[in-house]
């Protein structure tokens, strides 16, 4: 091994170990997120300020809090509350649904690409 | 005895490039059938090839022995023209452009010289990174796959430094490249 590898692969190394602080912070924060009822869009809304937002769904009304840039259910009129239980999102492509209420909310977050992925 | 006329004629170089290539190539298909936890996660041992290539005889003669391993690996593989053949091309772009850079530095700094364990890390890092620029700009555009990139490198900086090992150790049992230009870039390295 000679000097110049040394300084090569330490350089390298910390070069990597960047990549874990830049990429691997706390997931992007949502800034918005949209209300889905029965599958068709209907509103988006701003993570900011502390409220509650009445959603109607099929069943009857769930109940959204948004609080310190998350949202969670708090209520709906589904048995199982499998909403209630996903519990705080704050992250972009999060997401809960009270399929039985047929209310999902999704978390945007800035960088909205139009594809997921692409498979052959 | 007249050799009969021909318009090509196979110089030593050619033939180097087609010896090299071929095992090159079979390593690059052993390699292929190795199972892998992460698609793109490999040890590149078939780099070790490029880089004996690279250090014993000339950077052009290494993009030849790499291009060739791309392209006949990937027809042998069943890959060409598939993501994972544009993956492998961009990988060998990058690391070759990497190790053009560091044989220009190698020639204007020789008090400063990159062995082949050097040159197989910041290919290797290269080879990662070219092709996960080609993945995430046009097959999965998905913000999610950058959280992948960290391990990824560590695997190629890890992987680098296994081929780069393997390379030094090869190239002390090799006997001293012939003469060739570029060859003083070749011999054993006091390591």
């Amino acid at each position: 091994m000679t000097r110049a590898d040394v300084i090569a692969i330490g350089l390298a190394a910390a070069a990597v170990g960047a990549t874990y602080a830049h990429f691997w912070q706390p997931a992007m924060a949502a800034t918005q997120f949209e209300v889905r009822i029965a599958g068709q869009p209907s509103g988006r809304y701003a993570l900011d300020g502390n409220r509650d937002i009445l959603v109607e769904g099929r069943l009857g009304p769930s109940r959204l809090r948004i609080e310190n840039g998350r949202v969670r259910f708090i209520a709906s009129p589904c048995r199982n509350k499998v909403c209630v239980h996903s519990g705080w999102l704050s992250h972009g492509g999060d997401a809960a649904a009270c399929l039985p209420n047929r209310v999902s909310i999704s978390l945007l977050g800035d960088a909205e690409a139009s594809v997921d992925a692409v498979s052959f | 005895m007249p050799t009969p006329p021909s318009a090509l004629t196979p110089d030593r170089e050619d033939r180097l490039v087609a010896g090299f290539a071929a095992l090159a190539i079979v390593i690059h298909v052993l390699e292929a059938g190795l199972p892998s936890p992460v698609p793109g996660v490999k040890p590149g041992l078939a780099n070790v090839i490029t880089l004996i290539v690279l250090l014993r005889h000339s950077l052009r003669l290494a993009v030849w022995v790499a291009g060739l391993r791309v392209l006949v690996g990937s027809l042998l593989v069943g890959s060409f023209m598939a993501p994972g053949f544009w993956l492998s091309a961009a990988g060998a772009v990058a690391s070759l452009t990497v190790l053009a850079l560091a044989s220009l530095w190698n020639a204007a700094r020789p008090s400063l010289r990159l062995s082949a364990l050097g040159l197989s890390v910041l290919s290797a890092l290269a080879h990662m990174s070219g092709q996960f620029a080609v993945a995430y700009g046009f097959f999965i555009p998905h913000p999610g796959l950058l959280r992948l990139l960290p391990p990824l490198l560590t695997a190629a900086f890890v992987f680098g430094l296994v081929t780069g090992a393997a390379t030094v150790a090869i190239l002390r049992h090799l006997p001293p490249a012939g003469p060739q230009r570029g060859a003083r870039s070749a011999g054993p390295h006091p390591s």
